[in-house]
């Protein structure tokens, strides 16, 4: 079977895996400048906040874990990252396990548990939860989207650590920290599991009083700038948009005289458009580092220091 | 709109069909369009040509998902308006790197399949036994044409990871089909 043979057998291949291979506008894509429409969904006016009916629930940390290394599980305890949101309906229950947020995005780790076998199919088929956002205060739309997925396989019976993120300057629009935000969950059109038109209804998250994480601004001597978080390194937008994605190189140096390659210990690298239609690429680290105690960086071998 | 409703249009013979689903897959099939063909015009072209063909085809047909059936109408109206092109020398070489990458994938057997039946169980074989990562990027690379950073922004992962991921499924996609039977 020759090549040309191999990619005319590719049209073959099942609605299921075109469906499921399909751009979801909610994930963390890079939009073509030319679209730049963006829309979010039919917005879900039905919501309920049922933070308000939470218990105590004590810190998941196997759920943070999924995501982030042993002291940074520690750290994200320590300084209060940690939330006793929930969310439920009769086919999911949501628990917001960590949140934070920087002068980028909203970073968060959501435990979803599928409640009935429906659930549990439509969480294994997509490993992944859409939603609109809106400002809790009024109820207005919020000029962003969110990302909510976990590479993960799905383990059926047991709650599923999601990585929330929500990127504060994308070209739709810049969204307001100050504000407390909802995620008003809704289908995903990608996802084939057959469900009835209520499956989602009352499936509302609230993220409120998200703590904000140290930061500080790195400069190169050509003028590039790096916004180090605890949690993410993100450019300035004066990058190349057809850059590589790539954490190689990136070196902390910190003021105590020891170093820290962060290669390794990263847990996505994307690439957004900026409102002003500027590339950016947010490094979300799996660890947490404090910028205070950075004496430089260096990212792509290049030297990067405070002004 | 939801999809019943928008083929209910299409049954109808309402032409607000087209514009309700230019509204709701309009972006998803220039996506598919614009990683085939070399310029936004010719993938505009390519979409209202599915469109078309959309109308012509619902009825009879009454595609169990809208969305899949008008990205296979979109890719095979972009490959042949690629086709077209570079008869015209105006590809855009998507489809040579990708048929240059499937070499690897190649095997000596001279059989050619043509049974659509026997195509579609070898391929959809190999792609239900692959991990779902290593699955979503290789239909994105090979189905939607997309390119190696476009699949690495979309799954949050380095280019070379995507690389070196492809590159293995190459090998695995070979070894399938010799398996399967298709070596001398």
């Amino acid at each position: 079977m020759n090549e040309k043979e191999i990619f005319e057998m590719t049209k073959h291949i099942d609605d299921q895996y075109i469906l499921e291979a399909s751009p979801s506008p909610r994930k963390n894509i890079k939009l073509k400048k030319r679209i730049i429409t963006f829309g979010i969904a039919a917005a879900i006016t039905a919501s309920l906040s049922v933070g308000a009916f939470a218990a105590y629930k004590a810190f998941n940390k196997e759920s943070v874990a999924t995501y982030y290394d042993s002291s940074a599980v520690e750290k994200i305890e320590q300084k209060g990252y940690v939330s006793e949101e929930v969310a439920n309906n009769k086919h999911f229950d949501l628990n917001l396990d960590s949140v934070m947020k920087d002068n980028n995005c909203i970073m968060a780790v959501v435990s979803v548990k599928g409640l009935d076998e429906t659930a549990e199919n439509y969480i294994a088929q997509s490993t992944q939860m859409c939603c609109n956002l809106v400002y809790s205060d009024n109820n207005e739309k919020v000029n962003g989207f969110a990302a909510m997925f976990g590479w993960q396989p799905y383990e059926k019976g047991k709650a599923y650590p999601m990585r929330l993120c929500v990127p504060v300057n994308t070209v739709m629009g810049v969204v307001d920290l100050s504000r407390p935000i909802r995620l008003d969950f809704i289908r995903d059109e990608n996802n084939t599991v057959a469900v009835d038109k209520d499956f989602f209804k009352d499936l509302s998250l609230e993220l409120k009083d998200i703590k904000q994480a140290k930061s500080d601004k790195f400069y190169s001597a050509d003028g590039k700038m790096l916004d180090v978080s605890e949690f993410t390194i993100v450019t300035n937008g004066d990058w190349d948009e057809n850059a590589e994605l790539t954490a190689d190189k990136t070196i902390i140096h910190y003021k105590d005289g020891t170093s820290e390659a962060l290669d390794q210990k990263v847990n996505a690298i994307t690439n957004n458009l900026t409102p002003e239609n500027k590339s950016v690429t947010i490094i979300d680290l799996k660890t947490l580092i404090d910028p205070e105690n950075i004496d430089y960086m260096e990212y792509l071998g290049v030297k990067y220091t405070r002004k | 709109m939801q999809d019943n409703e928008l083929i209910q249009l299409f049954f109808d013979r309402n032409e607000q069909a087209i514009s309700e689903t230019s509204e709701k897959y309009g972006r998803y099939c220039l996506y598919i369009a614009d990683n085939i063909l070399p310029t936004h015009e010719d993938s505009e072209e390519c979409v209202n040509d599915a469109y078309t063909a959309l109308w012509n085809t619902i009825p009879p047909e009454k595609p169990e998902s809208l969305k899949a059936y008008i990205a296979r109408i979109v890719r095979n109206a972009a490959l042949t308006m690629l086709r077209k092109n570079k008869a015209k020398k105006r590809g855009s070489g998507v489809l040579e790197e990708v048929l240059d990458e499937l070499k690897e994938a190649a095997t000596d057997s001279p059989e050619s399949i043509t049974d659509a039946k026997l195509l579609s169980e070898l391929i959809n074989g190999f792609v239900a036994g692959l991990e779902k990562q290593q699955r979503v990027i290789f239909v994105k690379r090979y189905w939607y044409l997309s390119p190696s950073k476009q699949i690495a922004r979309e799954c949050e992962m380095s280019v070379s990871a995507v690389n070196t991921t492809l590159h293995r499924l190459r090998q695995q996609l070979k070894n399938y089909l010799e398996q399967e039977g298709f070596t001398i």
